[in-house]
């Protein structure tokens, strides 16, 4: 019986994992961004580094790599706990000003920017950065139904952003 | 997306609706990102990337450089630990010292508390058997038979003196 060889890379042979790094890697760094990384680059690059040099198989390269990029980034700000920033501030989409003016729009950013920090960072990691349910569930390390929850009551959110007398028209 | 990822492929129907909706709400582009071929520059950082995974798992062992601390820097910061040991280290000895030398009063107080404790008991003893020995002697004096009782007067012997063959008395009233 031939043995099955194991890819070359966490994402495949050599072509796919080039694919996946000009896909993946530049929405990492904004990623990283994001969470006021002072050298966004770096952290994806080391998220990179560690992921590959695994010798054990990663189930989700990609929940992996960002759930590196924010460990890393979170790292790199503990140093920086004086200037007082918050997560609101963190996860503001407009600190990845060049990132997101590709991604989004000014209102969009707007509607964003006024959600919960803790549900806009699931709402983002699900819409924008098209993550699954369980590989944001794997990053923030916490269930799947807390992310369907977060994600839901983001939904709602949104929705009243959009329609603020939508109540009104609903019951009359 | 033509890279394998196993949490997309199994990502139910309802969730890639929601995302769906979602996106239509923010009003971004419905759908999976479109495929982007990598540029050179990113092709070539990626090899980079990956030769520096590989030579990093050739070399697990490898432990990072660290700036040693000096050594005058050790002995600074040990120095007043050092201090204090020896500065406890002194006290205990002489506590042990003191400690030590009421001990040895302790017992000698003991030894001599011992001494004149046998001495009283000693004394006792003694008195002890006298005592014994006088009940033995009046009870025995008691157990003794005794007669009818008899007056006994002293006597003194009367002085023993040679009479004469022949002695004249003459009456000196007549």
């Amino acid at each position: 019986m031939q043995s099955v060889a194991p890819p070359e890379t966490p994402f495949g042979n050599l072509s796919q994992f080039h694919e996946a790094f000009g896909a993946v890697y530049p929405r990492l760094v904004s990623y990283a961004r994001r969470y006021g990384a002072t050298f966004p680059e770096d952290i994806a690059q080391e998220a990179f580094v560690i992921l590959m040099q695994r010798e054990e198989p990663v189930e989700h390269p990609t929940a992996f790599l960002y759930g590196t990029v924010r460990t890393l980034a979170l790292t790199e700000r503990r140093p920086m706990k004086n200037q007082n920033l918050s997560l609101d501030v963190v996860m503001e989409p407009g600190r990845a000003a060049e990132a997101d003016d590709l991604l989004l729009s000014r209102e969009v950013r707007e509607q964003m920017r006024l959600l919960n920090p803790t549900f806009r960072e699931a709402l983002w990691l699900f819409v924008v950065e098209g993550l699954s349910i369980r590989e944001i569930a794997e990053i923030l390390e916490i269930p799947e139904a807390t992310v369907k929850t977060r994600i839901h009551r983001a939904k709602a959110q949104l929705r009243e952003q959009l329609n603020p007398t939508g109540g009104i028209h609903v019951l009359a | 997306m033509s890279w394998p990822d196993p949490a997309r492929r199994e990502e139910p129907a309802e969730d890639a609706a929601l995302r769906l909706e979602l996106q239509g709400m923010l009003g971004l582009p419905k759908g999976p990102a479109p495929r982007v071929e990598p540029t050179e520059a990113q092709i070539a950082l990626a090899e980079d990337l990956r030769r520096e995974a590989l030579r990093r798992r050739h070399t697990p062992n490898l432990v990072p450089l660290k700036r040693r601390r000096p050594l005058w820097t050790l002995v600074a910061a040990g120095l007043p630990l050092v201090l204090g040991l020896a500065g406890i280290g002194l006290y205990g000895v002489q506590q042990k010292r003191r400690a030590d030398e009421l001990a040895a009063a302790v017992r000698q107080k003991e030894a001599e508390n011992d001494r004149l404790r046998r001495i009283h008991q000693d004394a006792l003893d003694r008195q002890r058997v006298l005592e014994d020995q006088t009940l033995n002697l009046q009870q025995a004096s008691a157990r003794t038979p005794k007669g009818p009782r008899q007056l006994v007067l002293p006597v003194n012997k009367p002085a023993e003196r040679q009479l004469p063959e022949n002695l004249t008395v003459s009456n000196p009233r007549r």
